[in-house]
């Protein structure tokens, strides 16, 4: 066991692309065994990360893993760092990645791409986190996004190639634009608009993968062709890529200012805004957990400039990850009931089942998002009535009113969305096309894990942000 | 030149003699084709590796090799070009064997001479007519290999490409004569009581040498044709090594004026916007253009001038000078071998005609040679994640002040990204036609999957700061 210790952050970081090369190896016909092997190394590398977790928290693994190659007295050193900052990103991907694996439907998959993917989205993102300098992470993901278009490409939507190259050449040169910029050493007596527009620029590659609209010009389009099985997947990725650089950037990069400050969150609200506008006319069930999901995210994006300590950070990661895991199941729920539209039928215990669903997104105290979105709220709150001299103060308190307010409006979207739900039928005619479909307890299941999830996310952020060291 | 690159170019000579009465004889028993001629291969494969080693361990032994690489820098890429001689052979021989004229051979290794004779030697006229005899070695070469009307638009332009370089290189040698400065570029400083003006406009006809033979259009009219009408090694070999040979003029200037103790950074950045003009038009010609092979050519066309743009400003704080100066070599070859090497595998995209339309989804039946296509057209393009893109970034440090340099290298990353993706949509979302779905061709070769592993795992680990 202590030999695995050792190495257990190179296990974990590495299991990805050793799973990946199993997979392949698999004939590309034999999906099951494709699938109990994703299955068994998914598990396996949750379970070493909470190995890893436990270990973190007793202080017993090194914070730095160095992997070095010498040719001719040349060195090549790859290092990869775990803090308390990354240590529970690795932990998300690892049960994204497990969610994904127990609840992907292999049967529809016809090539290796599909069955491998997920596995190297996985490794890719794990060594990106593992890096505290931005011109080693961001190339890193810039190149991971091809699988991303891989996926996107392989779906039937009829306009997933213009969504490929829209969002290809915008991710890609705001991703050399910050590379560029990175390159150039600005002096320190730059004008303060100058500044201000400098650190915007940096922080676009950052807000663009978290889907924040105004920064995210291909999200409408994407949202709109990416597959239901996979599409979350992808989109997860994109956030955890997206947290990762607004980490770096906010920690490192960039001095916030009350100017960037104000301005991230007056152009967070006003996206925001557009996306609840979006959500009131679209009104297509399958659609709504992701116009949540870039609520949230923009919530979190712009309560991490209010001010810059440690407990902004806990805060946003905590709502980052209850976001994903509330995501990731409502997705799945809402493509259940979507299937049940297409069938006509509509039933009490999947009723209920979309309607508990829904209240984890809708952020009720205490339950799915809710959990980590109103201490957040109160903040907001908090900044503008405890320091009423500020003239700044009354602007969060305005802010706050309207997330607050946003959420009402999404919420009025979402019944809109119910009201169009397919007509109740009798219990017999019910349970007669039920087979065709994934067990409803399973879900019921699962919403449990993810409410228990909501809970536990923030406890884990609260015990890391504590761990001395 | 030094004593192992004179016997590098005597070796070459002497084995192109032989190799020439060789294909003489052959040609006269029977018209074989060139893959039916093994003896000849043999030898000429036996010669390159030789000349390779005996070149690599002369510069493996000198001992100021680590510190002071730019001093080493014609055998370099002497080095390199044996090696771009030896991947076009090789290229050759894992394509479809193609019915050959004579003489293939002889002028392969007459112009590895040449060119190497270009690259090392310092004396302005043997340059001159160097590179004037590679490049007429290299068109005989493509008109050869070019089937159809395409042979006689060539033909034409690289005509007046031979007939323009060596205008400007007589001028050069002109000016330079009357204002008498030596000949030599060794020797060659501009000095306060000579007629400075008069020579400054002799060297920047040797930049216009320099920028024409590393195919930076406006200066050039041949180099995009060559890459498209002739085949797929040729194209690869006449691109690499015209590169190689106008990089090492650029550099060969810019020592020059860097000598000469003036005041020079104005025109040594003159040289990077013509530079850095030249690769975004390239990149602009690229997008809009409808056919694979035309719009392969002109994306490979902007190596040269990248190439070069690296020679004259990259730098790097994290690699030792010989490392960086390696990496550059490196890229020109790789991206180059990724990129042609992969078409040998794509049929459709080798018949003139074919355009992107007719390509739809080939991505989705053939991945394998598709996926080296694309990676080598990504480190072309510098998208981050690739050695292209820390090949790009290696400018802007040593460029800080100038903006504009800084903002085109940005620029043609961004146009980059957008004809990757439109060729990333074209072959692997679209459907793939009925006729694509039936073609079958081999499984790419190690070297090739290899080479674009290379272009991807190099652009993870950061050389520049």
């Amino acid at each position: 066991m202590n030999l695995i210790d050792h190495y257990i952050f190179s296990i974990v970081v590495f299991l990805p692309l050793v799973a990946a090369l199993f997979i392949t190896l698999v004939p590309a016909k034999d999906t099951n065994s494709k699938l109990a092997i994703s299955r068994f190394f998914a598990a396996l590398i949750f379970l070493a990360f909470l190995r890893l977790f436990v270990l973190f928290m007793n202080l017993e693994v090194s914070s730095r893993t160095t992997l070095s190659l010498g040719i001719f007295n040349f060195n090549v050193t790859f290092t990869i760092f775990l803090t308390k900052h990354n240590i529970l990103l690795y932990g998300a991907a690892a049960l994204a990645l497990l969610a994904h694996t127990l609840s992907h439907v292999f049967e529809d998959v016809k090539t290796n791409i599909h069955q491998v993917l997920p596995f190297l989205l996985t490794f890719f993102l794990y060594i990106s986190f593992g890096q505290n300098d931005l011109r080693v992470a961001l190339p890193v993901l810039s190149i991971a996004n091809f699988f991303v278009y891989f996926l996107i490409g392989r779906t039937a939507k009829s306009k997933r190639g213009s969504t490929i190259f829209r969002m290809g050449i915008f991710l890609f040169s705001c991703d050399a634009l910050i590379l560029v910029l990175l390159q150039i050493p600005f002096s320190d007596n730059l004008s303060p608009a100058l500044s201000a527009i400098c650190n915007i620029a940096l922080l676009i590659p950052a807000l663009s993968r978290l889907s924040v609209p105004m920064f995210a010009p291909f999200v409408k389009s994407l949202l709109r062709n990416v597959d239901d099985a996979e599409g979350p997947l992808l989109l997860i990725f994109l956030q955890f890529s997206g947290v990762l650089i607004l980490d770096i950037v906010a920690t490192d990069l960039i001095e916030i200012s009350s100017y960037l400050t104000l301005l991230i969150s007056l152009v967070t609200v006003l996206g925001a805004y557009f996306v609840i506008l979006q959500a009131i006319t679209d009104r297509r069930t399958d659609s709504l957990p992701y116009y949540f999901f870039i609520f949230y995210s923009s919530i979190g994006s712009s309560f991490l400039f209010i001010n810059n300590s440690e407990t902004s950070w806990y805060f946003c990661l905590s709502l980052f990850l209850t976001n994903i895991a509330c995501f990731f199941h409502a997705t799945r729920c809402a493509a259940l009931v979507k299937n049940y539209r297409m069938q006509k039928i509509h039933h009490a215990s999947s009723m209920a089942l979309w309607f508990f669903t829904l209240t984890l997104l809708l952020g009720l105290p205490g339950l799915g998002n809710g959990v980590t979105l109103w201490p957040i709220v109160y903040r907001f709150i908090g900044f503008g009535l405890i320091d009423s001299s500020d003239p700044r103060a009354f602007f969060w308190l305005v802010i706050g009113i309207a997330w607050l307010l946003g959420l009402a409006l999404l919420s009025f979207a979402l019944v809109l969305s119910i009201r169009s739900l397919a007509p109740f039928r009798p219990p017999t005619e019910f349970l007669a096309t039920l087979g065709q479909f994934p067990s409803l307890r399973f879900f019921m299941v699962e919403t449990l894990v993810v409410v228990l999830l909501s809970w536990i996310i923030p406890l884990a952020t609260y015990f890391t942000a504590n761990l001395g060291g | 030149m030094t004593r192992a690159t004179d016997i590098t170019v005597s070796i070459l000579m002497g084995v192109s003699l032989l190799v020439l009465m060789l294909e003489t004889i052959g040609n006269r028993q029977a018209k074989n084709g060139l893959f039916e001629r093994p003896h000849i291969r043999l030898l000429v494969f036996g010669t390159l590796i030789a000349t390779f080693l005996f070149l690599f361990l002369d510069l493996y032994q000198s001992t100021t090799l680590a510190r002071r690489p730019f001093n080493f820098l014609s055998n370099i890429a002497s080095l390199f070009m044996l090696l771009n001689t030896a991947i076009a052979m090789a290229i050759e021989t894992n394509g479809k064997a193609k019915q050959q004229t004579a003489e293939v051979y002889f002028l392969l290794l007459a112009s590895l001479a040449l060119s190497i004779a270009a690259v090392c030697t310092s004396f302005l006229v043997l340059k001159m007519a160097a590179t004037v005899g590679w490049l007429a070695a290299m068109t005989a070469l493509v008109v050869r290999s070019t089937e159809g009307g395409k042979k006689a638009e060539i033909g034409l332009k690289m005509s007046f490409v031979i007939i323009m370089i060596a205008v400007q290189f007589i001028f050069a040698i002109f000016l330079l004569s009357v204002s008498n400065y030596s000949l030599d570029l060794q020797n060659l400083s501009l000095q306060a009581h000579k007629n400075i003006s008069v020579a400054l406009i002799g060297l920047m006809m040797m930049v216009l040498v320099g920028l024409a033979l590393a195919g930076v259009p406006p200066f050039h009219f041949g180099h995009v044709d060559c890459a498209d009408g002739g085949n797929i090694s040729l194209a690869f070999l006449f691109l690499s090594n015209s590169a190689l040979q106008g990089g090492a003029l650029l550099v060969n200037v810019r020592n020059i004026l860097l000598k000469s103790g003036m005041a020079v950074a104005d025109e040594v950045h003159l040289i990077g916007v013509m530079l850095i003009f030249g690769f975004i038009v390239l990149y602009l010609r690229a997008l809009d253009q409808s056919r694979l092979r035309r719009t392969a050519a002109y994306i490979a066309t902007s190596v040269g001038p990248l190439f070069a743009m690296s020679m004259l400003f990259g730098a790097s704080v994290l690699l030792p000078k010989l490392v960086f100066l390696l990496a550059i070599f490196s890229f020109l070859t790789l991206t180059l071998f990724t990129l042609y090497g992969s078409l040998i595998y794509m049929d459709p995209i080798n018949l003139p005609w074919a355009t992107w339309e007719d390509m739809s989804g080939f991505g989705r039946v053939k991945p394998l040679p598709t996926l080296t296509f694309l990676i080598a057209l990504a480190s072309i393009a510098g998208l981050p994640g690739t050695i292209g893109y820390f090949i790009k970034l290696s400018l802007i440090a040593p460029l800080n002040k100038n903006i504009l340099m800084s903002g085109s290298v940005f620029l043609s990353i961004a146009i980059g990204a957008a004809f990757v993706m439109r060729v990333f949509v074209f072959m692997f979302s679209k459907l793939p036609q009925k006729s694509l779905r039936e073609s079958a061709s081999p499984r790419p070769h190690i070297s090739l999957i290899a080479a674009s592993i290379i272009l991807i795992v190099l652009g993870f680990f950061p050389f520049v700061h």
